[in-house]
């Protein structure tokens, strides 16, 4: 990514959370008022000021939600073809970087790294979501290490670290971006799997 | 009596830092964006300065940029939205004393004023 579009991207990020995280201020700052002050003007004032935080804090979600179906729904029509895996795994460890200051170590059991079938972009997307939510939940650790091997018609992409939640938005994208391609994404006690469909497996 | 300047484009978040600060503790100033924070402190420099990063037009980067120019030596509070190092580091460059992250605590905040400016008794 060239430094004008990391510095575009960062500046979506932080607009994005901005937006969400100053109503939650608001309601979180004149919650803890409430309990901790002795005050006729904070208890006349923060019980609306809660509420009208709450209400654009909905109203922000309601933008993203909306903005996040625009994003995939855009790409609905592309035709899936072949991606280079090593390749997809090497954006996304671009991003961890990024972000979390934290590398991936990849490496493939038998072989060289597989073509799977999928939509242009969408893999990179997916593998960005999983290495992220595992680079969260295993604070102290400087990599996240990915496995990726061939099973059948699959490749399978082991994803390993602390447990990861199912319930996570980073979870339920990056399966949702499996599921797309034809494959599957779960969660385990120690990490999470990912099959796509080889490119060349298919006819 | 010290002299707060709080600028943040919400106006809800700005009360919220009013009513946290002692009553009769502070002078308190609000600015709704960046130029109306400079055209404050040109008028009536305060002794500390809560500033949110983003805001519309001159942004938090912009206002310290020029602070630090034409107040040396006022105390900033910068307040952000992540705790990432890129824009924090930033932030230190261009001279920020002390960060606060949303959604922060008003504990946090007295806090942070306490250790910039002696609180009234």
């Amino acid at each position: 990514m060239s430094p004008d579009d990391q510095e575009a991207l960062d500046a979506l990020v932080s607009e994005l959370s901005h937006t969400l995280k100053t109503p939650l201020a608001a309601i979180a700052g004149y919650s803890e008022l409430l309990q901790t002050r002795d005050d006729d003007a904070i208890r006349r004032e923060a019980p609306r000021r809660i509420a009208e935080a709450a209400e654009r804090l909905s109203d922000a979600i309601d933008l993203v939600s909306a903005a996040l179906a625009v994003d995939y729904g855009a790409a609905a029509d592309l035709e899936p073809g072949a991606v280079d895996l090593s390749g997809a795994v090497e954006a996304a460890g671009r991003v961890l970087l990024a972000r979390e200051e934290r590398r991936i170590d990849a490496r493939t059991e038998n072989g060289a790294w597989p073509l799977v079938r999928a939509r242009p972009g969408e893999v990179e997307r997916l593998i960005g979501h999983a290495v992220l939510g595992a680079a969260r939940e295993s604070p102290g650790k400087d990599a996240v290490r990915v496995v990726v091997s061939r099973v059948n018609r699959n490749a399978v992409l082991r994803v390993e670290g602390a447990p990861v939640s199912q319930h996570g938005i980073g979870v339920l994208t990056a399966r949702f971006l499996a599921e797309r391609q034809g494959g599957t994404l779960a969660v385990d006690g120690a990490g999470l799997t990912i099959t796509l469909p080889l490119a060349d497996e298919t006819s | 009596m010290p002299r707060i300047l709080i600028a943040d484009d919400d106006a809800p978040l700005r009360q919220l830092l009013r009513m946290t600060l002692p009553e009769n503790g502070f002078e308190v100033l609000e600015a709704g964006d960046g130029q109306e924070a400079l055209d404050v402190i040109a008028v009536r420099p305060p002794d500390l300065l809560v500033l949110d990063w983003r805001m519309p037009g001159l942004g938090g980067a912009d206002v310290l940029r020029e602070v630090r120019r034409s107040h040396p030596d006022l105390r900033v509070i910068v307040l952000t939205v992540e705790g990432r190092p890129r824009q924090r580091a930033v932030a230190e460059s261009l001279g920020a004393d002390m960060f606060l992250t949303k959604p922060f605590s008003p504990l946090e905040l007295l806090d942070a004023v306490e250790r910039l400016l002696p609180l009234p008794e």
